[in-house]
């Protein structure tokens, strides 16, 4: 009896040293299959940083901080992990291997997905109207830093016009209620540098157009280029936008305008004639109703206006003597 | 200073604000913004409004929206312009 409870206890000796020799991790260091994914995503960010341009080189540090944003971890807490897997060079080294199976098992897709990114999409239509729009038509645009815009430019070549238009449109989606806007813009950048442009909010979900219809004769235009950029806070889930293109139109009806095209003094000057307005609602939207002199008036100011009715003036108080 | 607001303001040739109020300022429009909550003075009036460098129009009969619209409205937005509701 004895002999066999003794070795009861020597099992549980020996077991006991066994399992102690294992690694137990510490509660404040990352678990090796959660590391291994967050590695993954790490390494990744910091390729996509080197192949940055010199003028875009602040979005490397935004790729990492997504990364520990997209783990919930802060990069204290993925250094101090680091340190202790450094130390423990063997779960590092399986933790590697890990990541660089899935590498070379992702790398064709990311091929195919870099190659479907530079290639130049251009729609023709019927005319001189040609779809610019060189992203992807379906974004999903966050509150992050690095998810929150979309960034576009088209280098002109000898098919831009001067006097061409600009039609941006595209369906958005915002994807969760409250207060919440997309500002979509679009700017041509002339040979003198100059800016024309036009910016749009979009404050509810639809179908969104941006119309920008500017002759900048005698300049040219060197590049068009713009944005969409979502405005919301970190608890909404974000906006969708699909459909996205951006028309140049040539516009044939369009007049050269005089060589002082600042000038702007009187509004009446500005007004449109028959000949520069002739194509711009028209081809936008037809309506075929008539207006006659009855339907239409001009709203003008109450006589009773209840915002124009001045405060009271407070009493004078008598003074107790 | 009043507000008024309907389903389609034709601000220029190329702006057109769906469900916004304007604020006109002895008859000049000074402001506008989208009806999102309800705000004192403001008359919904519902329909179309086009801005309008013009304090008077004529010659419009039996034009086509459309037609009426690019007559009178301004191809860019630059202040000074008049309500016209249809």
């Amino acid at each position: 009896m004895f002999h066999r409870s003794h070795i009861f206890i020597s099992i549980a000796l020996i077991s006991t040293f066994l399992f102690g020799c294992g690694k137990q991790i510490p509660d404040d260091v990352i678990d090796p299959s959660e590391m291994e994914d967050i590695l993954y995503d790490y390494h990744l960010a910091n390729v996509m940083g080197d192949e940055l341009q010199y003028n875009e080189y602040y979005k490397k540090e935004l790729y990492n901080k997504y990364v520990f944003e997209k783990y919930n971890i802060t990069s204290e807490k993925f250094d101090s992990s680091m340190l202790w897997y450094s130390k423990h060079a063997d779960e590092l080294t399986k933790i590697y291997k890990n990541v660089d199976k899935r590498f070379a098992k992702n790398s064709k897709l990311l091929e195919d997905a870099t190659a479907n990114l530079n290639v130049k999409k251009e729609k023709s239509f019927s005319g001189d109207t040609i779809d610019i729009w060189n992203k992807s038509d379906l974004v999903w645009l966050t509150s992050s830093e690095l998810t929150n815009k979309v960034l576009f430019t088209t280098i002109a070549d000898t098919s831009f016009r001067a006097n061409d238009m600009y039609i941006m449109d595209g369906d958005f989606h915002f994807l969760s209620s409250g207060k919440q806007i997309a500002i979509i813009c679009v700017n041509i950048t002339l040979d003198n540098d100059s800016v024309v442009g036009r910016t749009e909010e979009v404050n509810f979900s639809g179908h969104r157009t941006l119309f920008l219809s500017a002759n900048v004769a005698p300049y040219k235009v060197r590049s068009v280029n713009g944005f969409i950029y979502y405005k919301g806070n970190r608890k909404l889930s974000g906006m969708l936008a699909n459909n996205i293109s951006l028309l140049k139109i040539h516009n044939k009806y369009a007049v050269t305008p005089a060589n002082d095209t600042t000038s702007v003094s009187n509004p009446a000057q500005t007004m449109p004639t028959e000949t520069l307005q002739k194509p711009t609602l028209d081809s936008v939207q037809k309506i075929t109703t008539t207006v006659d002199s009855s339907m239409i008036n001009q709203i003008q100011p109450l006589k009773n206006d209840p915002l124009s009715i001045k405060a009271r003036t407070p009493r004078k108080r008598r003074q107790v003597n | 200073m009043r507000r008024v607001a309907a389903n389609i303001i034709i601000k220029d040739a190329t702006t057109r604000l769906i469900n916004h109020v304007i604020e006109l300022e002895n008859g000049v429009i000074v402001n506008d913004y989208p009806l999102q909550v309800e705000r004192e003075a403001v008359e919904w009036i519902g329909g179309m409004i086009v801005c309008s460098p013009s304090n008077k129009i004529d010659n419009f009969t039996n034009l086509r929206i459309s037609e009426f619209i690019d007559k009178n409205v301004n191809r860019i937005y630059s202040g000074n312009s008049y309500a016209w509701h249809i």
